[in-house]
């Protein structure tokens, strides 16, 4: 029962950074007095809430509740939103609308386009592989710990480099970056591992 | 007053373009891949109840009976095919969330009441379909669960690169202009769910991908530092604790023992999966595996000795935190740690993972447009695909269900000339209006399939939750759809 109390105030303070968001975000970016702190406020509330369900029960699960629950109260205040169809003119997003396109046709198209492809498939998993290993032969610490931290640097890794090498306007210099390093951090795991 | 300043980091228009860049070069890429997984993700939340709705006229039983359980698998051991390979005979004892007695090897698998007397075959074709979709895509297992691992990674780099490629993301965590033109009403609905969402994104994808591209990390792993051998680079993960003894076959003595024990050692644990090892040798032994309440983990594992004499324990739920962490992935993916509401919230969620593979390939697709440069036939397949992929999953059901029919190539043939089919209807927006009623009925047909393969068992507590949820989704479609062409505003 007491555990249900916690949830249903960490649930409170969830809602309650929302609406201070949400009322910030209607202000439309000017703000006076107490609303200059509506943002970093309505933050701290999400934490707040979160850190108080995670001591309503274990704290991995939750966390993985009170997340849940942040997420579903997000989602039905962007319902509410739809639902209510208010005739505001749609503002203007200047930079992002003016964001140019960078995949037009033009010369070396076709060589970007290779090695953005062949980047991805051949040296981004050699690369975050290569990350994941150097971390599991190096890093001090518990066995199991050190594993499955390995296993989240693979993840991290790959994704980190699939990001770079697409977004790249130099996908040469990327494909040639992430060559070297996966060169060196395979030097550093298995030329001891020759000598031995 | 003061301007307000957003909390995201100040990014030039260049980095800001690069990243929108990558984000679409691998958005289009995967979007259909992204979409099917999602989809069959969304949908394998609530697996264990498909699977009971597909055998809906099967025996169920609330209560852990370890005579039951005993018994069930010595009456698979007498039913061992004469051609078998396999190693292990299993057991899932019913829990609140599956309430059945289920025991097999291989293939096989058999239903039990409450008693451990048979109950029937609990075969569930369709639910593989389903769920083997979203673990592997339908490809040859180890291969389809790292193309699966793979798409994770894409999922991971479309939120990192799509968070990168809009500065304004926190400041217009609301903003969904409804009333401004299609591409912007959709690019809205993109962003907003992807920002808010984005914690459901990132476990979903991080574990996915961890669960798919371990089994790649590990082989590497043993590769460079255990010669090759695998079991000695997942011994810090699972530790080898099973009983050495050479005691010949477990009998069903050891298996109630065993359950015994457990429960006077650790009441909490609440036993969910048994499993003999070594089947046929003179070194049999078993574990039981069990929840652990409140806890991320999936459980906890005990392994016994062919008499039943406790052996040791994984300690997955209280050992080292890489152990704890990595039990905890499988539960935070498919979304059953906390009960029923849980599950919903990751079927909404994931629903709206999918809205953001369809919106994000529609806002190219208008984009384009608007551009002088259109893809009319691209977006007509595309539409069609949306639709199309969901009332392919229901027929597929639908044949292997009461027809018996193989569920991968009814699905695959189906999402394929449904997708083509588009390209015969003359306008974007009646092929989305037909694309929704067509969905409808494959819902409605798959209840109307269940109430005349299994009868009034389809009113059971283990099918009713299931047809509810179907024909309620069904309305909401029609009705959603109706209300749309009446009031002839863009349609998706």
């Amino acid at each position: 029962m007491g555990g249900i109390a916690v949830q249903f105030a960490g649930s409170l303070f969830s809602l309650l950074g929302l609406l201070a968001i949400f009322l910030t975000w209607r202000r439309k970016g000017v703000r006076a007095g107490a609303w200059r702190y509506g943002l970093p406020a309505g933050w701290a509330l999400l934490v707040l809430g979160l850190t108080v369900w995670m001591i309503s029960t274990n704290p991995d699960q939750g966390l993985a509740l009170g997340s849940v629950a942040v997420m579903m109260l997000a989602c039905a205040f962007l319902a509410w939103q739809g639902l209510k169809l208010t005739g505001k003119p749609a503002r203007i997003q200047a930079e992002r609308e003016s964001a140019t396109d960078t995949l037009a046709l033009g010369k070396g198209y076709w060589g970007r386009f290779t090695v953005r492809l062949l980047g991805s498939l051949i040296i981004v998993p050699v690369f975050g592989l290569l990350i994941g290993l150097l971390w599991r032969a190096y890093a001090p610490g518990n066995a199991a710990d050190v594993l499955i931290a390995a296993a989240f640097i693979v993840t991290f890794a790959l994704t980190g480099a699939l990001t770079w090498m697409l977004a790249s306007r130099r996908p040469y210099r990327t494909c040639a970056a992430l060559t070297l390093a996966s060169l060196v951090a395979a030097g550093v795991i298995y030329l001891p591992l020759m000598g031995a | 007053m003061t301007k307000s300043r957003t909390l995201w980091p100040k990014m030039s228009a260049a980095f800001v373009a690069q990243n929108l860049t990558g984000h679409k070069i691998l958005g289009l890429a995967a979007a259909a891949v992204l979409y099917l997984i999602c989809l069959s993700g969304t949908a394998t939340v609530f697996y264990t109840n498909i699977e009971r709705w597909e055998t809906a006229n099967l025996p169920e039983t609330a209560a852990l009976n370890a005579q039951a359980v005993a018994k069930a698998m010595t009456d698979v051991r007498a039913h061992i095919p004469k051609d078998n390979k396999e190693t292990s005979i299993y057991a899932a004892t019913p829990t609140p969330d599956y309430p059945r007695l289920v025991a097999g090897i291989g293939e096989e698998v058999r239903v039990y009441d409450s008693e451990g007397n048979y109950g029937g075959n609990g075969s569930h074709p369709a639910t593989h379909g389903l769920t083997e979709l979203h673990y592997q895509f339908h490809l040859p297992s180890t291969i389809g669960l790292i193309f699966v691992g793979i798409t994770g990674i894409a999922m991971m780099a479309l939120i990192l690169g799509g968070l990168l490629a809009h500065p304004r993301i926190l400041k217009d965590a609301f903003l969904w202009r409804l009333n401004g033109t299609p591409r912007v009403n959709r690019a809205d609905l993109h962003n907003r769910i992807g920002v808010w969402a984005s914690p459901f994104h990132i476990v979903i994808a991080l574990t996915g991908a961890l669960i798919g591209l371990s089994q790649v990390f590990l082989l590497v792993t043993a590769l460079t530092f255990h010669k090759g051998d695998t079991l000695a680079a997942f011994n810090p993960l699972y530790p080898d604790v099973t009983a050495k003894t050479h005691d010949g076959q477990v009998t069903p003595e050891a298996i109630v023992k065993a359950l015994t024990t457990l429960k006077a050692g650790h009441p909490d644990a609440n036993p969910n999966y048994v499993m003999i090892n070594n089947l046929g040798t003179d070194h049999e032994t078993f574990s039981v595996n069990a929840e652990i309440p409140d806890r991320l983990v999936y459980g906890d594992q005990w392994e016994f000795d062919a008499k039943g004499n406790l052996a040791g324990q994984q300690h997955m739920s209280d050992g080292a935190a890489g152990q704890q962490v990595y039990a905890s992935i499988y539960r935070l993916h498919f979304g059953n740690f906390g009960g029923v509401w849980v599950q919903w919230a990751y079927v909404l969620l994931g629903a709206g993972l999918c809205l953001i593979c369809t919106t994000g390939m529609d806002i190219w697709l208008l984009k384009s447009a608007q551009k002088g440069r259109p893809y009319p036939r691209l977006h007509k397949v595309w539409t069609a695909f949306v639709w199309g992929a969901p009332a392919a999953l229901a027929i597929a059901t639908l044949t292997t269900l009461t027809a018996a029919i193989p569920f991968v190539p009814v699905f695959w043939g189906l999402t394929i000339a449904l997708s083509l089919a588009g390209l015969r209807v003359s306008s974007q927006s009646s092929l989305s209006r037909i694309g929704r009623y067509v969905f409808t009925a494959s819902l409605l047909a798959l209840v109307t399939g269940h109430v005349i393969r299994f009868g009034a068992a389809s009113f059971s507590q283990s099918a009713l939750g299931l047809n509810i949820t179907l024909l309620v989704l069904a309305a909401l479609t029609a009705g959603l759809t109706w209300r749309q062409s009446r009031k002839t505003r863009p349609s998706l």
